[in-house]
C-alpha cells in the first residue's frame, strides 16, 4: 500500500521567477563599483582589474566600498548606493 | 494553507523508497531519513504549541523562509521525538537573529557548524547528554535535534555542501552539534543564570563554530595550570581569527571544573585569565600569515578573545582531566552568539531577568 509523504521543499513561484538583470553596457565614462570584502589583498586585485578596464576604454573611474567584515554581506543601503552610482559592480567571491 | 501545511505531499511504495528519493534529490545529510508522513509532522508541530503556518524566519539569500510546519518536517526526518521540538524551534529562532549572521555561518569556506549549548531543566527532561561522550554517538536527543537543524538547512534553506555551503572541509559538528550543560559545582551558576535568565528557564546558546579540540592538563592541579593549557589551545596562530578577537566556548570537564571552583575562582576570574593568557604576539601571528590590525596591548600582544567573548560551560564525563575548546569560525565583527529561551507548552518560567554583560546573551 502506498504511503503519503511530505515533500520537504517549498514550491515557491516567486523564487522560481528569479531573473538576472540585463548585462551592463560599458562606456568610457562609466564608474565601476568595487566591493572589497576586506580579505588580504582583495582591494589590490579589484583595483588592478578596474585599472585595466579603464585603460581599455571600458570605464572612466572606479570607487571602492570596503566591507567592515568579510563574514557579513554588504548592507542594503550600501548595496543600493553602489547600484545607483555604478555602471558595473565587481567583487570577489570566497577567499 | 493545504492540509499538510506549506509543503506538498507525494506517494511512495515504502518508507525506504521515500528515503532513497529524498537522498537522490539532495535533501538529506547522506544518512537515511525517517520519511515524514503528514500525521507524524502534525504531531511534531503540535508539540511546540505554535501555529503550523507561523514563519520562524526568513533567509533572503536563497529567497526562502522557514515555517513551524517545515521545521517539524525536518525534525521528523531527523528522528526527533515530539518532546525535542521546542528545543529545535528555539535553535532556529536563535539562528534567524540578525546578530548571528546566518548567511555567513552557512556559506563560509571556513566550514562553521552550529554549536548549541542547552542549559536548564528542559534539557535533562528530554534526555540530552551532558556527560560522557556528549559530542559522540548514542544519545537520541543530542543526535537528532542538531540533525533536524542541518536537514532544514539543506532541504529547507537550500544550503548544501559544494553549493551555497562553501566549506573547504566542514567537520563532524555539521551533522549535529547540540549538547547539554552539567549543572556546575557550587558556588558557580549555570549558563542560563549567568546570561540573565531565571534558574527555572531552559535556554539554548548557539555559536557558528569550528571543530572542537579536546585538551588536557593532568599534572598541574591549579586553576592557573589548567587555564594555561586551555589558553595555549585558544591562541593557536593558524586560525583566521588570530590577533583580531573571536568568541570561544570553553567546556570544562568535571576534574578541571572541580579544581577551579574548589580553589575559589569565579567565572569572571576564569574568563579574565583566559583573555589575558591567550593573547598572541605579532610574531606569532605573522608566522601563520596573519597581520593583526587592532592595536596591541602595552606588552605588544594582540587579543584572541575578550572576557565577554568567552563562555564557560561545565559538561563532559570523567577521565584523565579533559576540557574542550571550541572557537568561533570568524572574528567578532562577523557574527555573534545568540541565546534563546526554549518555550515549552504548559511550562511557565521566570524568563529573561537581565541582559548580562556577555556577547553570548
Amino acid at each position: 500500500m502506498a504511503i503519503e509523504i511530505v515533500i520537504p521543499v517549498v514550491e515557491d513561484a516567486a523564487r522560481q521567477a528569479l531573473t538576472l538583470a540585463p548585462a551592463a553596457r560599458l562606456t568610457p565614462d562609466g564608474m565601476i563599483g568595487l566591493v572589497d570584502n576586506g580579505k588580504f589583498r582583495a582591494r589590490e586585485i579589484l583595483v588592478a582589474v578596474a585599472d585595466r578596464m579603464i585603460a581599455a576604454g571600458l570605464a572612466g573611474s572606479y570607487a571602492v566600498h570596503t566591507k567592515p567584515s568579510a563574514s557579513r554581506p554588504i548592507g542594503s543601503e550600501d548595496h543600493a548606493e553602489l547600484a545607483a552610482r555604478s555602471r558595473l559592480v565587481l567583487t570577489g567571491v570566497g577567499d | 494553507m493545504s492540509p499538510t501545511g506549506s509543503l506538498p505531499t507525494r506517494r511512495f511504495a515504502s518508507h525506504a523508497d521515500a528515503s532513497r528519493y529524498f537522498h537522490d534529490q539532495g535533501w538529506t545529510d547522506g544518512l537515511p531519513i525517517v520519511a515524514p508522513t503528514p500525521d507524524s509532522v502534525r504531531v511534531m508541530a503540535s508539540a511546540a504549541g505554535r501555529a503550523p503556518a507561523e514563519v520562524v524566519g526568513e533567509f533572503p539569500p536563497r529567497r526562502r523562509s522557514l515555517s513551524v510546519w517545515q521545521a517539524a518536517t525536518y525534525a521528523v526526518m531527523a528522528g526527533c521525538e515530539p518532546a525535542h521540538f521546542p528545543m529545535v524551534l528555539a535553535t532556529w529562532e536563535a539562528m534567524f537573529d540578525p546578530r548571528f549572521n546566518l548567511q555567513g555561518v552557512l556559506s563560509s569556506s571556513g566550514g562553521a557548524a552550529i554549536l548549541a549549548v542547552a542549559s536548564g531543566p528542559g534539557a535533562a527532561e528530554i534526555g540530552m547528554n551532558a556527560g560522557s561522550g556528549l559530542l559522540g554517538p548514542g544519545n537520541r536527543a543530542n543526535a537528532t535535534i542538531g540533525r533536524a537543524i542541518r536537514l532544514g538547512i539543506i532541504a529547507g534553506l537550500g544550503v548544501a555542501p559544494g553549493g551555497f555551503d562553501a566549506s573547504a572541509f566542514g567537520h563532524a559538528g555539521k551533522y549535529t552539534f547540540h549538547f547539554a550543560e552539567s549543572e556546575p559545582p557550587p558556588p558557580w551558576s549555570p549558563v542560563r543564570v549567568r546570561l540573565g535568565f531565571a534558574r527555572d528557564a531552559t535556554t539554548v546558546t548557539i555559536l557558528g563554530a569550528g571543530a572542537p579540540r579536546q585538551i588536557t592538563q593532568r599534572t598541574g592541579g591549579t586553576p592557573e595550570s589548567i587555564l594555561a593549557a586551555i589558553a595555549t589551545s585558544m591562541r593557536t596562530p593558524a586560525q583566521n581569527v588570530t590577533g583580531h578577537g573571536s568568541y570561544f566556548v570553553i567546556v570544562l570537564g568535571p576534574e578541571h571544573a572541580g579544581i577551579i571552583c574548589e580553589q575559589g575562582w569565579s567565572d569572571d576570574m576564569v574568563r579574565d585569565q583566559l583573555a589575558d593568557t591567550s593573547k598572541v604576539t605579532a610574531a606569532d601571528a605573522a608566522r601563520a600569515g596573519f597581520h593583526p590590525t587592532a592595536g596591541p596591548d602595552e606588552e605588544g600582544r594582540y587579543v584572541t578573545a575578550r572576557p565577554s567573548d568567552i563562555l564557560i560551560v561545565t559538561a563532559g564525563g570523567p577521565g584523565a582531566a579533559w576540557s574542550l575548546v571550541v572557537r568561533c569560525w570568524t572574528r567578532v565583527d562577523g557574527t555573534q552568539p545568540v541565546t534563546r529561551e526554549v518555550v515549552r507548552p504548559g511550562v511557565a518560567t521566570g524568563g529573561r531577568l537581565t541582559v548580562a554583560d556577555s556577547s553570548f546573551s
